[in-house]
């Protein structure tokens, strides 16, 4: 039996909006499940302890980026439970990266899931899977200035306000206590890359002479001091600020995908 | 295993890279191939290549594979196979490789040792029989 979690609260209170929808299409699915509302979020960790019982199968965030990152964080102890998504929000970045486009897929993924696992990392005392950007918050809000509006671009108010060059600060990167870097930060994306062991890969993008500079780093722990306090963002959601700590952790997070898309009789050719 | 120079600054191979404007400074070690076109300061330990672009400042010791140079280097550069000093690339210090190759225009202030290419020698030691006198 599926635990579902859901944020009622999320993508400016879809649930309810939807919440017909969304029960008779789990039980049309035949999944069983167990709905239990998040109306306060710092409550999830002992939800979880009170819900879990020997028939669950799985942990069920429903909701958007917030609420992705509060289940991981209190799934961290119950290693042997896979986490599922249902996105309410359109944003969801894990979701997608899961296969899961829309919370109808998210019900779907749950019949026939392909087990995936995350690495996972910390961030303070926080846990996070995905990714992380760090980045000033000029940045950020120009980022939601030049987000194509089909209304702001209409009334000719999508018209971008802050100088790209303005938007780095000048930050200090310790990787793994051995290297420093210096430099004028506009972005830094942090994420786990398998192909290079058990690292974080982290992509900055600096500017010099105002144009863009790209780098690659591998560690297994960044410490990020920055002249002026830049939000940490995980999947759209500020988790941090800098200063922060960020590890790689040998902890991994069984996720359910959406099946692959990949058919058999392709992959048993491949 | 040397590279074509058309290999160069194709970040899909490279497992660090530092960028243009980026400062660092400290022990940079890596299994894999790494670029910088920044300023480096320290010491760098590789088993892959090492890419020193053109607008690159180094002052460091380095070990690596192969080693190509088409910024400034000071200090002290230990190539296991090969050193090549581009148009550009100016170094100074003392070096160690297999082989060396200055375009024209490269430049190198300081002492070239070169090492001579290690033969395949056999892993297996020749055993011998020795019989023993018999004392009568």
């Amino acid at each position: 039996m599926y635990l579902l979690l859901v944020n009622p609260k999320a993508g400016n209170h879809r649930y309810r909006r939807i919440e017909k929808t969304f029960i008779n299409l789990l039980d049309k699915q035949g999944v069983k499940y167990k709905i239990i509302l998040l109306d306060d979020l710092s409550n999830t960790q002992d939800l979880l302890k009170q819900n879990i019982k020997s028939d669950t199968t799985g942990i069920v965030a429903v909701g958007g980026n917030g609420t992705v990152n509060v289940v991981i964080d209190a799934l961290v102890n119950y290693s042997d439970l896979p986490l599922g998504i249902i996105p309410i929000s359109n944003t969801n970045r894990l979701a997608k990266t899961l296969g899961v486009a829309n919370w109808k897929a998210g019900i779907k993924a749950l019949n026939h899931p392909e087990i995936k696992h995350l690495r996972l990392g910390r961030i303070g005392e926080r846990y996070f899977a995905g990714s992380l950007i760090v980045s000033p918050k000029r940045n950020v809000l120009t980022n939601i200035f030049t987000r194509q509006n089909r209304l702001k671009n209409f009334i000719g108010a999508n018209i971008k306000q802050i100088h790209k060059e303005e938007n780095q600060v000048a930050s200090s990167i310790g990787i793994d206590n051995h290297l420093t870097i210096h430099c004028q930060l506009n972005a830094m994306t942090i994420y786990f890359q398998d192909e290079f062991g058990k690292k974080m890969k982290v992509h900055l993008t600096t500017l010099s002479n105002k144009q863009p500079q790209d780098s690659i780093l591998r560690a297994n722990q960044i410490n990020i001091e920055s002249s002026l306090n830049m939000p940490i963002l995980c999947g759209n959601e500020v988790v941090a600020s800098t200063p922060a700590k960020i590890q790689a952790v040998s902890k991994t997070l069984s996720v359910l995908a959406a099946p692959s898309l990949v058919k058999p009789a392709l992959k048993s050719a491949v | 295993m040397v590279k074509d120079r058309k290999d160069f600054a194709d970040s899909n191979n490279l497992d660090t890279l530092i960028g243009r404007g980026v400062v660092a400074e400290g022990i940079l070690k890596s299994e894999g191939d790494v670029q910088i076109n920044g300023q480096f300061t320290g010491e760098i330990i590789l088993s892959g290549d090492l890419i020193v672009g053109e607008h690159a400042e180094i002052k460091a010791i380095i070990k690596a594979m192969n080693i190509y140079v088409a910024g400034e280097v000071e200090g002290t550069i230990d190539a296991k196979e090969k050193l090549e000093i581009l148009e550009t690339g100016r170094v100074n210090g003392n070096v160690t490789s297999q082989a060396l190759s200055i375009e024209p225009g490269g430049i190198l202030k300081g002492s070239s040792e070169m090492q001579e290419v290690s033969e395949d020698q056999p892993t297996a030691k020749p055993t011998f029989e020795v019989e023993e006198e018999k004392t009568e």
